[in-house]
């Protein structure tokens, strides 16, 4: 239940066995089915998430009911809305499970109460964090900076497994084009090679 | 182990998942049926008929109602976000040491007469939430019924004081 989880945060610090049982009892073990909500748009997001298995996404809905995804997470990723969980106010998003999901659910006051019984975990989301925000930059960086064909590729070198396990109109999305152009880049990256 | 869906309508939106081991017993099944507005159920039993028939007179009362019938006890635990224990003291032993590692930080509901009530279940599982509820009186009767409340997190008897209203059980 939490091999994906312990194997994650110790590439990152030094856990003694001790500190791997006071963690688990932080967290919350959960199971979502594929489609069922984890937030909804005004909702607080009284959770973060880690995913041990399955996949996620979160994503707004437009005034035309257009759905604009976020993000994505499956094994090994953190999901949530940082923002409406940490000030508790409520949230602009929805997160749903796009496979069945287990989940490892956090709230505030176990998050807080956990960084303090084991402290290496502050370094742990010191890290996490950081690379979160390297990661929204090249997020913006791709989005202002490259062609849709350019933000294919990069996306694809860099998460492989987003073509096996996400729909292609999520995809689109998540690039902030049409599935027709996805599908014209597809076509044109197939006839290149 | 077996899981089959009973209503797959509306059963995707956010209402919490409340599992219910022990749902064919009498108390079971009216707290089943007393809920189903309110939350996603996930009946457990080992009577897999009896079990059906139950998710069946539920969607009956209520046609909205999300209940699917479940017959592993860690399984629906792990799904749900609220547990309902009614079984008696020598088997909620048992259900503790197979629930343990799913039920860490949830609401786990004891529920009982005080011939089967028992404040043991949250030493079995310290890493939950753990409400006792008492019932005094017939719960065929619920007007006649009291239901008192002994837990130390205030949020889970919230829930339970909750449920209680809509059983229409007076909290003593």
């Amino acid at each position: 239940m939490f091999q994906v989880f312990f194997t994650h945060v110790k590439e990152k610090v030094v856990l003694t066995g001790g500190e791997q049982e006071l963690i688990k009892t932080y967290f919350t073990p959960k199971k979502l089915r594929k489609k069922q909500y984890l937030l909804q748009e005004g909702d607080v997001c009284k959770y973060f998430v880690f995913v041990e298995n399955g996949l996620l996404r979160s994503y707004n809905v437009d005034e035309k009911g257009n759905e604009h995804m976020i993000q994505f997470a499956w094994e090994g990723w953190w999901m949530g809305d940082i923002y409406s969980f940490l000030s508790a106010d409520v949230s602009a998003y929805n997160i749903d499970a796009i496979e069945d999901a287990e989940l490892l659910m956090i709230t505030l006051a176990g998050f807080e109460e956990m960084m303090l019984t084991v402290p290496v975990m502050e370094r742990y989301f010191r890290i996490l964090f950081q690379n979160n925000i390297i990661s929204k930059e090249r997020r913006l960086i791709n989005s202002i900076s490259y062609s849709a064909e350019e933000k294919y590729t990069r996306l694809i070198a860099s998460n492989p497994q987003l073509i096996q396990r996400i729909p292609q109109n999520l995809i689109a999305s998540y690039l902030g084009i049409t599935p027709e152009t996805l599908s014209r880049i597809r076509k044109n990256l197939m006839n290149k090679k | 182990m077996q899981s089959y869906l009973c209503a797959t309508n509306k059963d995707m939106d956010l209402k919490n998942t409340v599992a219910i081991l022990g749902a064919n017993s009498r108390l079971g099944s009216l707290i089943a049926k007393g809920i189903s507005k309110k939350f996603r159920l996930l009946l457990m039993d080992e009577q897999l008929q009896q079990l059906t028939a139950l998710a069946n007179e539920i969607a009956v009362i209520n046609s909205t109602a999300t209940t699917e019938v479940i017959q592993c006890c860690k399984d629906a635990s792990w799904e749900a976000d609220i547990i309902i224990v009614v079984a008696d003291i020598a088997t909620q032993a048992a259900i503790a040491g197979k629930i343990k590692e799913v039920a860490t930080c949830k609401t786990v509901i004891n529920i009982g007469t005080s011939a089967n009530c028992s404040k043991t279940l949250q030493q079995l599982l310290p890493h939950s939430k753990v409400v006792t509820i008492l019932i005094t009186g017939d719960i065929d009767e619920p007007d006649l019924a009291l239901a008192s409340i002994e837990g130390t997190d205030d949020a889970a008897k919230n829930i339970v004081v909750e449920m209680m209203q809509l059983i229409g059980l007076g909290v003593a």
